[in-house]
């Protein structure tokens, strides 16, 4: 056994593992392998609610992310306005989170894609705008939404005044609420308003997150969830199966090169465990 | 494209660059680029806090709808800087009190609503029948007896785990605890490699954001 190269192997220069998983990533993006997708039930499940909501009934979109995490929750919010606009609902968005970014991420992407569905402001979708406050905001909004947020985020007019928020007095009138998060903010709708509402709620959290949430789709707590950005693939998927996209986007794309890095994980933890032992066994022979 | 949408995309291009120069080594254009970073943020912070927070929440109605008791919100908000003075900062306790105080409540609620649906939905039938079988479940009545035993073995495994009243001495506990500890390590080792995935979207979106939004490639 060399010796050198067991050792070498549980050394290796940091740079030269992050220029192969660069060239991995790049690689993966410019020519991206067709993997096989498993549509997940939870994923399905989220698809199903949004499918199932009454198209007479607003949504409401929670935002609970900024830029740090906009890889994963971006494409995860686009699909589920996406599929929401496809089926003319009305947009409520709500943006919490330590960081404010979130509304004006949410309106960004909510804008452009209401240029594509011909959604206008006011009328088909309205920004609630941001508020550090999610408990207190929640249990407000259970009894009244117009007078919680009192005007809009955009225009800053009063909020009774616009037609989209025709028959909404609270979050009881609202059809199917997702949660799009960065954070554990799951635990003020499922433990403050989940019980008092009848809408489904489903929720879009990070991969780092989404182990934790299984215990609450058991429970039935959750309706549905999108698992990271795998997720909004499946998501994307799907709605490219019920032909609201024509065709898959860059959420697909991305999982190549996530799955290529993955593997690249498996063999630098399989080469640093083999150095190891290999090194120790060639210690004890001296 | 309008130009400043370029300028924003050319100073994203570079922030980005300058920030991943770190995974070679310390260097000044990275230094550079997270003090502007860490400046814009902040600046961000307290114009969002303005114009998402205080102005529509606190300012508008106290000023321009007359009510005026918001004003009593800055002297109760204030207490919370006497924290940097040692003669007066006992009175930052009155605030930090306040606040408690709503929160304890709300606590009693979300733990409720909760846990207590998880409770009841880990009372599970270890002999299913085909009637709590649920509608287009792929499941049939033998596997979904297995998955409720597997699903109560790991429960009580793990709960055991977490006994820490008394000494574990008894084999039956002893091992059960063991084994709880075993079905822990699974679901940490799944959050690792979720972990892992969330990363690595992140670096992929930076990298899309380069090649495709910066170079026109892809």
């Amino acid at each position: 056994m060399d010796k050198s190269l067991a050792f070498r192997m549980q050394n290796i220069d940091r740079r030269i593992l992050y220029i192969v998983l660069l060239a991995i990533v790049v690689i993966g993006l410019i020519f991206p392998i067709p993997l096989p997708l498993a549509i997940s039930p939870q994923a399905q499940k989220f698809f199903d609610a949004v499918e199932k909501a009454p198209t007479n009934k607003a949504a409401i979109v929670s935002v609970v992310w900024s830029a740090s995490t906009q890889g994963e929750n971006r494409p995860q919010t686009e699909v589920f306005i996406r599929h929401l606009m496809s089926r003319r609902i009305r947009i409520l968005i709500m943006a919490f989170g330590g960081d404010a970014q979130s509304v004006t991420l949410a309106q960004e992407i909510t804008g452009d894609l209401a240029k594509e569905y011909n959604y206008e402001y006011g009328k088909d979708w309205i920004s609630l705008g941001y508020r550090l406050d999610q408990t207190g905001t929640l249990k407000g909004a259970l009894l009244d939404i117009v007078q919680v947020y009192k005007t809009d985020s955009k225009e800053r007019r009063p909020l009774g005044e616009w037609p989209v928020m025709a028959g909404v007095k609270s979050l009881k009138d609202i059809g199917v609420v997702g949660e799009i998060s960065a954070s554990g903010a799951y635990k003020n709708w499922i433990g403050l308003v989940g019980s008092a509402m009848s809408a489904p709620l489903c929720y879009g959290p990070t991969s780092v997150m989404a182990p934790e949430l299984y215990t609450y789709l058991d429970s039935g707590q959750i309706a549905g969830m999108m698992f990271g950005i795998k997720g909004a693939a499946e998501y994307e998927a799907l709605l490219v199966k019920s032909g609201v996209l024509k065709k898959a986007g860059f959420t697909t794309r991305a999982i190549t090169p996530i799955s290529l890095a993955l593997v690249l994980l498996f063999v630098l933890i399989g080469l640093g465990n083999w150095g190891m032992y290999a090194a120790r066994k060639a210690e004890a022979k001296g | 494209m309008v130009w400043t949408t370029t300028l924003g995309v050319w100073v994203g291009a570079i922030g980005t660059l300058a920030l991943f120069s770190l995974i070679y080594r310390e260097n000044r254009f990275y230094r550079l680029f997270e003090h502007l970073f860490i400046g814009l943020a902040a600046g961000f912070l307290i114009k969002s806090t303005w114009d998402e927070t205080l102005y529509p929440q606190w300012w508008t109605p106290m000023v321009k709808d007359g009510q005026w008791p918001w004003i009593l919100a800055l002297g109760l908000g204030g207490l919370f800087y006497t924290i940097y003075s040692k003669k007066h900062s006992w009175m930052s306790r009155i605030s930090i009190g306040v606040l408690l105080g709503l929160l304890s409540g709300q606590i009693f609620q979300t733990t409720a609503n909760e846990f207590i649906p998880q409770i009841q939905r880990s009372f599970k039938p270890l002999v299913v029948q085909a009637a709590d079988i649920p509608q287009g479940s792929q499941l049939t009545q033998l596997g979904m007896s297995l998955n409720n035993i597997l699903f109560m073995v790991i429960l009580v495994c793990v709960i055991t785990y977490f006994l820490f009243s008394f000494e574990h001495k008894n084999k039956v506990i002893t091992g059960s605890a063991r084994t709880g500890r075993l079905m822990l390590m699974f679901a940490f080792g799944a959050i690792f490699g979720s972990t892992v995935m969330a990363r690595m979207a992140l670096l992929i979106d930076r990298v899309w954001f380069l090649m495709h939004t910066w170079l026109g490639l892809g």
